[in-house]
């Protein structure tokens, strides 16, 4: 079944078609909040955040292929101010079973400490660049999202996408490597 | 370094635990304010799915914090050992550069000690209470930059919290200089901690899961020197 027959069925209250787009779609938006906070617990946290804000809103969303352009333009607003979208969250955060370290061998925690370093080092470099860059850089390098998706989630033209994307992928050339640079 | 960090999948398990909280929430929805009703009785299966994987603490278990620290008492070189042993088999059994695990700070809060291991490349505290101990921590591949001359430098806040969320915590670590005689953090919540410094290093926890929002720098003569503002949680 496909997202816009998913998102057809969560329009009309379909909380189960929902659970199917959260397990289809949790990856992506974990790694998109993991890479822009540098912090495990808190990008997991912001999944549930993500999911939460996007069914708050499911009334004024049309799907059109995919729902992963939506997720990021959620993603992008909470991950902008993740304290502020926590706490606004926080009694349903609180009910959520966390995580417990006793749960974990040493190598699932190596995996995800290493995970943060990794992206703090990345989040450290992009935050020489200015913010609108930034975001585009991101965007593109971290979905799979067209110039033209990228420019709905960040409410601005595609021409805009294009010139903000080549003065980033100039500034940071050399200290990150990315093909898609 | 890439512009693209490898992400660790989730664990299957940790998906379905956030699937099945989210659900229970959302079909909970009266209103836009939603999240502050009661849970109804379709919350019981998603309780039972994820309570039979996930530890339940007791409540108590951080009873004994308290804001200032205290001197360690005789309790608490077993559990630094405790504490050690866990930090090298996390070593041990991964590839991740923990070695060495020198202890470089011991916070004793009432029955509660929190022990900052830092090695050339890694930091990793270990909380130690009377149901156990839990390690958590970062590794830097390109190794820990000496602070030089600068009086302070913020590493980190980490978190653990419990299966049911009654038991969580939040751990703050730095880099101090010698020039430091005091540091207190406070939290969004309202606290007010007292670090413990040693060995150039310096750690403070909190009982909850708020955020450290301010800290602030003194002294040997009590003055305030500078404050910080964490960047990351």
């Amino acid at each position: 079944m496909t997202d816009e027959e998913l998102w057809g069925q969560v329009r009309a209250g379909g909380s189960e078609a929902f659970g199917r787009l959260f397990e289809r779609h949790a990856q992506a938006v974990f790694a998109y909040c993991l890479r822009r906070t540098g912090t495990w617990a808190v990008a997991e946290d912001l999944v549930s955040v993500v999911f939460m804000e996007t069914w708050r809103k499911r009334a004024s969303v049309t799907v059109e292929g995919s729902l992963l352009p939506w997720l990021y333009t959620v993603a992008l607003g909470v991950t902008r101010n993740h304290h502020r979208a926590r706490t606004r969250y926080k009694t349903a955060l609180g009910k959520v079973p966390p995580h417990h370290a006793d749960d974990d061998h040493a190598d699932d925690v190596a995996r995800r400490v290493d995970a943060e370093t990794r992206t703090r080092a990345v989040i450290a470099e992009l935050a020489k660049l200015p913010a609108g860059d930034r975001e585009v850089l991101e965007m593109s390098a971290w979905s799979d999202l067209t110039q033209a998706q990228i420019a709905a989630v960040l409410g601005i033209p595609v021409g805009t996408v294009k010139s903000r994307l080549a003065r980033a992928q100039r500034t940071v050339r050399g200290a990150l490597v990315e093909e898609a640079l | 370094m890439t512009v693209k960090p490898g992400i660790p999948p989730l664990d299957p398990m940790r998906v379905q635990v956030r699937k099945h909280a989210l659900l229970k929430e959302i079909s909970t929805k009266p209103s836009r304010r939603w999240w502050r009703f009661a849970v109804p009785a379709t919350a019981l299966a998603a309780a039972a799915v994820v309570g039979a994987v996930l530890w339940t603490p007791t409540q108590s278990a951080y009873a004994s914090w308290t804001a200032e620290p205290r001197a360690p008492g005789p309790d608490t070189e077993t559990r630094v050992e405790r504490c050690r042993e866990q930090v090298e088999e996390m070593g041990t059994r991964s590839e991740m550069p923990f070695a060495p695990a020198e202890a470089k700070v011991v916070d004793q809060r009432g029955d509660l000690t929190l022990v900052l291991f830092a090695g050339p490349q890694s930091r990793l505290l270990c909380l130690a209470t009377p149901n156990g101990q839990r390690v958590t921590g970062s590794v830097d591949r390109s190794g820990v930059e000496p602070l030089g001359s600068a009086p302070f430098r913020f590493t980190g806040v980490d978190g653990q919290r419990s299966s049911d969320g009654t038991e969580a915590n939040r751990m703050m670590s730095g880099m101090v200089g010698p020039q430091v005689g005091k540091i207190r953090v406070d939290t969004a919540d309202g606290r007010r901690v007292t670090a413990t410094i040693a060995n150039g290093w310096v750690v403070a926890w909190w009982p909850g899961w708020a955020d450290a929002t301010l800290i602030t720098l003194y002294d040997h003569a009590g003055d305030i020197l500078s404050t910080e503002r964490p960047e990351f949680e």
